[in-house]
């Protein structure tokens, strides 16, 4: 699991790749949670080379989501397909999270 | 028949996840639904690891049978523990319709193995919880 940091605007854009497993999701976890303490408050979870996604990586999301809100801020997820799409469609959190189709449309929404 | 036999430890599911790979190998399994198969296990056996053994003494195991029917096209999984009875498929789904408040963290593991699987059984024999997850491959 890799996470590479750009901004655009004022949105921190966090490209996710590999797997957010139980072994992973923790540092994925301190990473987001690091960046929304540094001040970032519109952050972009770009899942488009994110190839799975388990229970726990679900739940660093809803740390992270939940953290963001509660200083004002918004967290979206984007670009997911396959089985991380599934998971999170299963699990409701497509409904509970922003979704997106892509980065430009994550962003723009801001 | 494979089977493998390891300790009771988060940090081993690199292992059972190698294990499945090589144990499905011969069947025609699109990449989604490798990593459902994943998924399964991996909620499965990180529940075993985090809630079956509360006062763990360094010698927890976890037993993974895997058997992949190339005729049939199917493979069954099971997950053999002696640790406290839980029985995932009688256990109550979380809810999924709350909104992000709330939601209690986590949770969410037993409902996915329900949504990926075909066929889910749960046995308790000599003091050991089995459970069995059963695939169509695709």
């Amino acid at each position: 699991m890799d996470v590479r940091f750009t901004k655009s605007g004022n949105t921190a854009i966090l490209t996710v790749s590999g797997r957010l497993d139980t072994l992973t999701a923790p540092d994925f976890e301190s990473g987001v949670c690091g960046w929304i303490e540094q001040g970032e408050d519109h952050i972009v979870l770009d899942f488009a080379d994110l190839e799975y996604i388990s229970s726990a990586g679900l739940r660093s999301v809803l740390v992270a989501a939940k953290q963001l809100r509660q200083k004002g801020g918004r967290l979206s997820c984007c670009s997911m397909s396959g089985v991380v799409r599934k998971v999170f469609d299963v699990s409701g959190f497509s409904k509970m999270v922003e979704i997106h189709d892509s980065v430009d449309d994550a962003v723009s929404a801001g | 028949m494979h089977t493998l036999t390891i300790a009771a430890a988060v940090e081993n599911w690199p292992r059972a996840r190698d294990f499945i790979t090589d144990c499905t190998s011969l069947l025609p399994l699109s990449g989604d639904r490798a990593h459902e198969i994943y998924l399964a296990v991996e909620e499965a056996f990180v529940n075993i690891c985090t809630h079956a053994y509360p006062r763990p003494n360094g010698h927890e195991r976890v037993e993974i049978r895997c058997n992949a029917d190339e005729h049939n096209k199917r493979i069954s999984i099971t997950l053999i523990d002696s640790g406290l009875p839980f029985d995932p498929v009688s256990a109550p789904g979380p809810d999924t319709t709350s909104d992000i408040y709330g939601r209690p963290v986590g949770g969410l593991g037993i409902h996915l193995i329900k949504e990926v699987t075909d066929e889910l059984s749960y046995t308790r024999e000599n003091e050991a919880n089995r459970l069995t997850m059963t695939f169509k491959a695709r």
